[in-house]
């Protein structure tokens, strides 16, 4: 018996490597096969950018302030005006880091030989990367790119830190009248406690409000237990069957209920506001720092408070108090009027009323 | 003769700017009792919800004013108007002045209504009344309406029946293109036309917030 | 003679078969003019197009020296209207009507409209729409009478009124114009009614003017004529032969306009001979004229 046994497991060992063998050689024919699509795929990239190279050898070259443009010679004149133009608002805004640009690349080539529009793309050596657009042959629209592409560049060279923090890209202009309304009804309509305590003033509850201090519990230092049981309430509309008893209990009056519950939907543990306020705290901390505040924002490094110290060359407390500020004296032209609805409204006031005076005798 | 007009117009409407008077100050208040104890956040979606029924208050009140207006003349086929000595203009612009003059009323209460809501109201911090921009509005919405079905009503019914026929031709004209399969929405254009700026109903469209950030 | 009212070659269409057409009328001045017709006739449509409340499609008017429709402003300002149908508010009273009536014409009497109001036992204080057909009849005349106007225009304003209500009503007419020596216009199928106070008569028929003539020509020259053997021609006879109905026998009878008591030589003169004069009444009168009428158009 031990010996059929012992047979046994000889006979299944040798079958199973033989059948291990042979599954690992498939798979070094998958992998081979992968890889000579790769290097496939590479000769092609090569040979396509061996093209564009031999193309782009008929090109002319200039060089404009920090840009390098590639142009093909249909479109030098318009481009030449562009860059200009587009020069003068990057140098406006990093003056000291503008240089940078001239390790990238603007190559402007026809998108085809019948159409009139061009195609815009930016190659920086050694990357595959491009951004490309196909726009309008005039010199305004162009102008429109190489600054948005430029602005775009220097802002991804911003440390990694600030940027995941902010979430957006951060470009020199600041933040529009109409972007801080909202952010102001975000502030003063929020979830949360303390995102109405920074609306009022408290700093340290901005700093939260903001994400630049840790919070070690969301539930318990962004709401307050009215907060909680408002949300737990508005919770049980969209969640009917989520948390029924616990909820209810809540409601009730019982706060770690809500507590409880409250700690289970996550997505109130993200931010006490809409993330993309942040962007606007930036906005403040590049006013404050004046000219090349920017320039510093581009080379400063550590966590996002020491970022916008470094641009804003103030603490973060003025930062965030001349934030509040603004926050503050923004305030919102009442969409319940507005002149051109007066004048319209009064227009058409008056033309119903002219023909109703052309009402006519003939009846 | 003004006088005399309006106060011809008054018996017959008087019942209706009560009635719409009432609502117009009930609103506001009411708005505000239910608001009174929540935060920002929750004063600002009811405000939202209340915010549907005021261009719908003046939009009833512009129309039945302005029937009102015509309904004795043309009870009696316009002979007893056009039987006195006042040109058609005139007389049809005092009538136009009477029922502007009722529409204030209503817009009076309104203005009392959310002056209350101003004065007595526990409002958010961060948030702002607006009474006197939210009445302005009510008043225009409600006179503009109220300029439409009087030019209507003043209207002979071959006239009526030209608007009607220009609202068909928009619809058979839809219906055509349709069929052709041409790519193009042009009851949706008519109605931007109309609803945005400075289209005939743009006042009644948008925000209409008495409590706004 | 100056006229209050006058029309030439009036022309106006109404639906698709009733017309009136080449209406020319004359209203003296300072008279009462009569204007008869059976119903459907085209008084009111006529008298509409007069204070222009229509439209003619051809022809002038033209009412106390201004030209209808253009001038209609000033023309009804010293127009006193009753129309056929009550056309006043329903949701005024008496006492309002009266004073939204009034604001309307600088020569109002608002004395004599409270008058007026108690001579006709009218409750100043009920609403017009809860008058009785002759209140509202009485209320009519007063708004037009107290507004003191040089032209008074009725339009059937004794219709369907009972007789007591009728004689108020006249009464209150005649009263005005022997005060104010006023024009009146008054349109009516009751000819009796009218015989009384008219001085100038004007009948209507299928929308024409058939005939316009002082009322003492139409009382007094007017007669039927028993005739025996006349000839079917007649030549330069002296009155006008509205109607010949020859009848059986050998006598015809006749009506005539025109005629006076010398004319009787005349049927000598032609071999007939006049059996029998008989004087026709308004209404008679009205009917024959009409029926004349009819067969010349027919």
């Amino acid at each position: 018996m031990r010996k059929y046994v012992s047979w046994a497991i000889a006979i299944a060992l040798f079958a199973g490597t033989a059948a291990g063998a042979q599954d690992i050689r498939t798979q070094e024919r998958v992998v081979d096969a992968a890889q000579a699509r790769v290097v496939r795929a590479q000769a092609r990239v090569d040979a396509l950018n061996d093209s564009i190279a031999r193309t782009m050898q008929t090109f002319d070259s200039l060089t404009v302030g920090p840009l390098r443009v590639l142009v093909h010679p249909r479109f030098r004149t318009v481009v030449e005006a562009a860059a200009r133009a587009a020069s003068a608002k990057l140098v406006a805004d990093a003056p000291a880091q503008v240089s940078r640009l001239a390790k990238v690349r603007l190559v402007v080539r026809p998108w085809s030989d019948t159409t009139e529009g061009g195609l815009v793309f930016l190659v920086r050596p050694g990357h595959n990367d491009r951004m490309e657009a196909y726009i309008d042959s005039d010199s305004a629209t162009f102008a429109h790119h190489f600054v948005a592409i430029g602005e775009r560049y220097l802002a991804s060279t911003i440390d990694g830190r600030l940027r995941m923090w902010a979430g957006t890209l951060l470009l020199p202009d600041t933040a529009s009248d109409r972007v801080w309304v909202q952010y102001r009804v975000d502030l003063v309509s929020a979830n949360g406690v303390v995102a109405r305590n920074c609306y009022g003033g408290d700093v340290r509850a901005c700093m939260l409000t903001l994400g630049l201090t840790t919070t070690t519990d969301p539930v318990l230092e962004w709401y307050d237990a009215a907060d909680r049981r408002a949300i737990i309430k508005r919770e049980m509309d969209f969640r009917p069957h989520g948390y029924r008893v616990q909820s209810e209990q809540c409601l009730a009056g019982d706060d770690a209920s809500c507590t409880d519950v409250l700690r289970q939907y996550t997505e109130y543990h993200r931010t006490p506001v809409m993330s993309d306020i942040r962007e606007s705290l930036v906005s403040v901390a590049l006013q404050l720092g004046g000219a090349s505040a920017y320039d510093r924002l581009l080379v400063a490094s550590g966590t996002p408070t020491e970022q916008l110290e470094a641009a804003a060359t103030v603490p973060i407390d003025s930062v965030v108090r001349a934030w509040q500020r603004r926050i503050r004296d923004t305030r919102t032209a009442s969409d319940a009027m507005s002149l051109p609805i007066a004048i319209g409204s009064l227009f058409w006031i008056g033309l119903c009323g002219a023909l109703s005076l052309r009402s006519t005798r003939w009846r | 003769m003004l006088k005399a007009i309006l106060w011809s117009q008054w018996k017959p409407t008087r019942g209706l700017v009560l009635i719409t008077s009432i609502i117009a100050f009930a609103l506001p208040v009411s708005s505000l009792t239910i608001t009174s104890t929540l935060r920002a956040q929750e004063v600002t979606r009811v405000m939202q919800s209340y915010g549907a029924l005021y261009p719908m208050l003046a939009a009833l009140t512009g129309l039945l004013i302005a029937m009102a207006a015509w309904a004795p003349d043309h009870a009696g086929r316009h002979t007893y108007a056009l039987s006195l000595p006042v040109t058609r203009s005139q007389y049809a612009g005092m009538r136009f002045i009477a029922g502007s003059a009722f529409i204030g009323v209503t817009a009076a209460a309104l203005l009392v209504g959310t002056l209350i809501v101003a004065v007595a109201g526990a409002i958010p911090d961060g948030l702002h009344v607006y009474p006197v921009a939210l009445t302005f509005r009510f008043a225009l919405a409600a006179m503009v309406a109220y300029a439409i079905f009087f030019a209507i009503s003043s209207s002979t019914s071959q006239t009526a029946g030209v608007i009607l026929g220009v609202m068909a031709s928009i619809l058979l004209a839809q219906f055509v293109l349709a069929m052709m399969e041409v790519d193009f929405n042009l009851i949706e254009k008519v109605g931007e036309f109309l609803a945005y700026r400075p289209g005939l109903f743009s006042v009644f469209a948008g925000r209409w917030m008495l409590i706004d950030a | 003679m100056s006229f209050a009212i006058e029309t030439k070659d009036l022309r106006y269409t109404a639906g698709k078969t009733f017309q009136v057409s080449q209406l020319d009328m004359h209203v003296p001045h300072k008279s009462v003019y009569g204007f008869l017709g059976p119903n459907g006739s085209g008084k009111t449509t006529t008298i509409r197009l007069l204070l222009g409340l229509l439209k003619p499609h051809a022809g002038r008017v033209t009412v106390l020296g201004s030209e209808m429709p253009a001038s209609y402003a000033s023309v009804l300002a010293r127009t006193g209207y009753v129309p056929e149908r009550p056309h006043l508010y329903p949701g005024l009273t008496v006492d309002e009507a009266l004073r939204f009536h009034g604001s309307f014409y600088p020569t109002w009497d608002g004395r004599w409209a409270d008058d007026l109001v108690r001579q006709f036992a009218l409750d100043r204080q009920r609403k017009i729409g809860s008058l009785s057909k002759g209140e509202g009849g009485k209320l009519q005349m007063t708004l037009a009478l107290a507004q003191q106007p040089d032209l008074l225009v009725l339009d059937e304003p004794t219709d369907g009124l009972d007789p007591v209500v009728r004689r108020d009503i006249l009464a209150a007419v005649l009263q005005y114009v022997t005060d104010r020596s006023a024009t009146v216009l008054i349109s009516s199928h009751l000819v009796h009614e009218l015989e009384r106070i008219c001085d100038w008569v004007g009948l209507m028929d299928a929308g024409r003017l058939v005939s316009e003539l002082p009322m003492q020509d139409f009382r007094s020259g007017l007669k039927r004529l028993r005739v025996s053997d006349a000839p079917d021609v007649l030549s330069s006879a002296p009155f006008t032969l509205m109607a010949r109905d020859r009848g059986t026998g050998t006598v015809e009878q006749w009506v005539v306009r025109g005629w006076t008591p010398g004319m009787k030589e005349y049927f000598a003169t032609v071999g007939a001979s006049l059996r029998e004069v008989v004087d026709l009444d308004l209404e008679e009168g009205f009917v024959e004229m009409l029926r004349a009428a009819r067969q010349r158009a027919g």
